[in-house]
């Protein structure tokens, strides 16, 4: 018999209904799982397995007693550690933080939770969602499933961790530069950032609000899609399954050219393109603006709010923010009010172009990063920049979703899917034909002992 | 009186931040500097760019 946790959220919460599982069940799986598989990946920063398994045998009393009930009733879900969970406490992966369960949920989780959602686990992050995987953390940065000595890529790094690693089937993500969509991509998952100001940020620890998105991570697009819908409180399940013949996509295979890209990229998006012809969607290169004025107007915002943000902790706690944190947000000291004003006005400049290049087409696709997940080694002298192309559609609003897409030394790579703002049913559309159509993929995991024999679960 | 001698990048780098109260110990302004120089000279390109320079 298959594990309940090895079937897509819509199953689970089918079968939920229907009395063929039950929520204390499930969510026994996911405490097994967890048990068995997080020493090795180390994905989970505050797990609630008593509070969980209490909202579990509450989700059943309900079913039980037949009440209506929402779209995730009964189904454990994790949440990065920068995004309150009423009663669990945050760390927001710094030392800087003394953690105190939140006064109540983010207003995504809150969403979450009123469809029937539980939040079983906080999950690994980056420190305050800034630079990369440090070891003066809290936690210790969440190891890739596919491969422990890599990491997992960033600041989402527990929620791709959880989800690649079986522990979960989504998690609750957030996107300041590629956050959610490039450690999908690393973790060979599936992230979606949404169009800027869909999915409300209240309650998720701010980097740079004028960039922020709140989005789902999630072991397939079907499965991204609904949590976004939960998320956002409007349809995008809606063209799941809907035959995306004639759909036009735009190529932005120019934005791939560079001499950081890894040898195998560019082979393994054109074969998705190959693969999304064959599909039924013509596809044709875009020709897309510069790429590199997108990433400085973004990094200026970015560098400028972010200080912003931390200055007053920063002034207090300064000692105890992690060395890379310290080092990334004092280098935005030099930019001025002025500066900031000009880099978001540029940015209008900027996304109108985007939106002339896209016009032509439905969506655009590009690679989510450039290459796969670096080692651990290579942080060992401190932070590194891992090339991606996820930042202009922060600072254009675009939605852009991420979905495995072949691999590279045995690590994933990631297709990103780019469209007009407001169409994330239409990315999930695509996306989801896209992963059905691919080779499955899946991390070298050790298996589970045999219901029965493991924790006692039913 | 003779003029002051300018403030050097990193004694520049190192009053931004006191004006926010935060004060690195020198080894860590200097070691961010490099970054924070490439910085502002990305933010003047952009503000030459929306035409306010």
């Amino acid at each position: 018999m298959t594990d309940p946790l090895d079937t897509p959220l819509a199953e689970q919460a089918l079968a939920l209904r229907q009395g063929a599982l039950t929520a204390p069940a499930l969510m026994q799986a996911a405490l097994d799982r967890i048990a068995a598989r997080d020493p090795g990946i180390g994905a989970v920063a505050y797990l609630d397995a008593g509070g969980a398994m209490q909202a579990a045998e509450a989700a059943q009393a309900a079913l039980d007693a037949g009440e209506a009930v929402g779209p995730l009733h009964g189904l454990p879900l994790g949440v990065k550690d920068i995004v309150d969970v009423a009663g669990q406490p945050g760390t927001f992966g710094s030392a800087s933080v003394d953690p105190v369960p939140a006064a109540r949920d983010a207003e995504a989780v809150a969403r979450l939770r009123a469809a029937g959602a539980i939040p079983l686990a906080k999950l690994v992050t980056y420190e305050f969602a800034l630079t990369g995987p440090a070891w003066d953390q809290p936690h210790p940065p969440a190891r890739n499933p596919w491969n422990g000595a890599h990491i997992t890529g960033g600041s989402s790094s527990g929620s791709a961790a959880a989800v690649a690693g079986g522990l979960l089937r989504g998690a609750v993500g957030t996107d300041t530069g590629g956050s959610i969509r490039s450690p999908a991509a690393y973790c060979g998952v599936t992230g979606l950032k949404p169009t800027r100001g869909l999915v409300p940020a209240e309650g998720a620890f701010p980097l740079s609000p004028h960039l922020d998105c709140v989005g789902p991570l999630a072991a397939t697009p079907a499965e991204a899609a609904l949590l976004l819908e939960v998320m956002a409180g409007r349809p995008v399940t809606e063209r799941l399954g809907q035959d995306p013949t004639g759909l036009r996509i735009g190529y932005a295979r120019g934005w791939l050219e560079d001499a950081a890209a890894h040898p195998a990229l560019l082979p393994a998006l054109d074969d998705a393109v190959g693969l999304l012809s064959r599909l039924g969607m013509p596809v044709v290169l875009a020709d897309l603006p510069p790429y590199a004025p997108y990433e400085e107007a973004a990094s200026v915002i970015l560098q400028a709010e972010a200080l912003e943000v931390h200055a007053p902790r920063l002034a207090q706690h300064y000692d105890r923010y992690g060395r890379d944190a310290r080092a990334n947000l004092i280098s935005g000291a030099l930019l001025t009010p002025e500066d900031l004003a000009a880099a978001r006005q540029v940015a209008k400049g900027l996304t109108a172009a985007m939106d002339a290049a896209l016009a032509p087409f439905d969506v655009l696709i590009c690679a989510t990063t450039l290459g796969p997940a670096l080692p651990f080694s290579a942080f060992e002298g401190g932070a590194v920049w891992t090339p991606m192309r996820t930042f202009p559609f922060n600072l254009t609003g675009h939605p852009a979703i991420s979905v495995p897409c072949g691999l590279a030394e045995g690590l994933p790579l990631g297709l990103q899917i780019i469209g007009r703002p407001g169409e994330e049913a239409r990315l999930c559309q695509i996306a989801q034909a896209f992963f059905e159509a691919s080779l499955p993929l899946a991390p070298p995991l050790p298996p589970m002992p045999p219901r029965g024999q493991d924790s006692g679960a039913p | 009186m003779p003029d002051p001698a300018p403030l050097s990048d990193q004694d520049t780098l190192a009053a931004a931040l006191a004006e926010l109260g935060i004060a690195p110990p020198p080894a860590e302004v200097a070691a961010a500097l490099p970054a924070a120089l490439s910085l502002r000279e990305t933010a003047r390109r952009l503000r030459a760019e929306a035409g306010d320079d």
